[in-house]
């Protein structure tokens, strides 16, 4: 990097300007600084159901299907819960279908935090396949 | 700090050894380099939905936010519902194998977040999520 020869003899000081490649590095480190983000999102996936003919009303009933109403009531098999209980009825449903799936039919018009927390609720009771669908309008509630 | 006496006279060159510096700046650059992420951000704020089951994701590179007005987001910018498959295509061929992150407001319409992820489907994208915070 630098030599320095003392003494009366001919130096041969090759120096480098280290100048202009610290301005650089300084202005690539900036950008990055400034460009880089680290915020991690956090998510859930929403599944959509597929479709198997195959295996249409066999056995017992092994899937269940959560309606969330356009004003974003819970329904299930006809009746009106409430979010707190979803969990408590799916852990129920897990008794009787270990491997049971849920499909959730979300009506257009309702609110997709409330979607979310319909299978966040499913999911916590450990139910493993959970898709969500839109809502075939033709059947009214 | 190094001091070159020369002969018999005290020269003043204060020579500062700019080895070390440089070298920590390469390593924060390399740092910053290696750790940042781009990621392209929707430019709306929204109050997302919350799921106890929500995961982290490790890479995100672009943000779809639907504000509680089911109005879509990108990079500040609106973009019509129609144009998310033909945007979203746009995308995948800027980054082969992107991920994409749904960010709807919790009170948006859940028909507005399923239609864009359908469009992101049929571009072709086989990562997206729905972003969900996590309560504390």
């Amino acid at each position: 990097m630098k030599k320095v020869i003392t003494g009366g003899r001919r130096r041969t000081e090759s120096k480098l300007d280290m100048a202009p490649l610290i301005d650089m590095i300084f202005i690539l480190l900036i950008f990055f600084l400034v460009t880089t983000s680290f915020s991690k999102e956090s998510g859930v996936e929403l599944k959509k159901p597929k479709l198997s003919p195959a295996q249409t009303e066999s056995k017992r009933k092994t899937n269940v299907t959560v309606e969330v109403a356009h004003d974003n009531r819970i329904i299930i098999d006809g009746r009106v819960y409430d979010v707190r209980t979803v969990r408590a009825f799916m852990e129920q449903f897990l008794i009787n279908a270990p491997k049971g799936t849920v499909v959730i039919a979300s009506d257009k018009d309702s609110d997709i935090g409330r979607v979310i927390e319909v299978m966040d609720q499913c999911k916590l009771a450990g139910v493993i396949n959970v898709s969500v669908a839109p809502r075939i309008s033709a059947q009214n509630t | 700090m190094k001091r070159v006496v020369k002969n018999d006279r005290r020269s003043d060159s204060t020579d500062l050894d700019m080895a070390p510096l440089i070298d920590m700046i390469f390593i924060l650059l390399i740092f910053f380099l290696v750790a940042g992420s781009f990621v392209k951000k929707s430019g709306v704020t929204v109050d997302k939905a919350v799921a106890q089951t929500a995961e982290m994701k490790k890479k995100t590179n672009l943000i779809l936010g639907i504000t509680r007005d089911n109005k879509i987001y990108s990079g500040g910018q609106e973009i019509d519902i129609r144009d998310v498959q033909s945007h979203m295509e746009r995308f995948l061929i800027e980054n082969p194998d992107g991920y994409v992150v749904i960010s709807p407001d919790r009170s948006s319409r859940s028909e507005t977040t399923l239609k864009v992820q359908d469009y992101c489907y049929a571009a072709g994208i086989r990562n997206i999520s729905i972003s969900a915070e996590k309560p504390q």
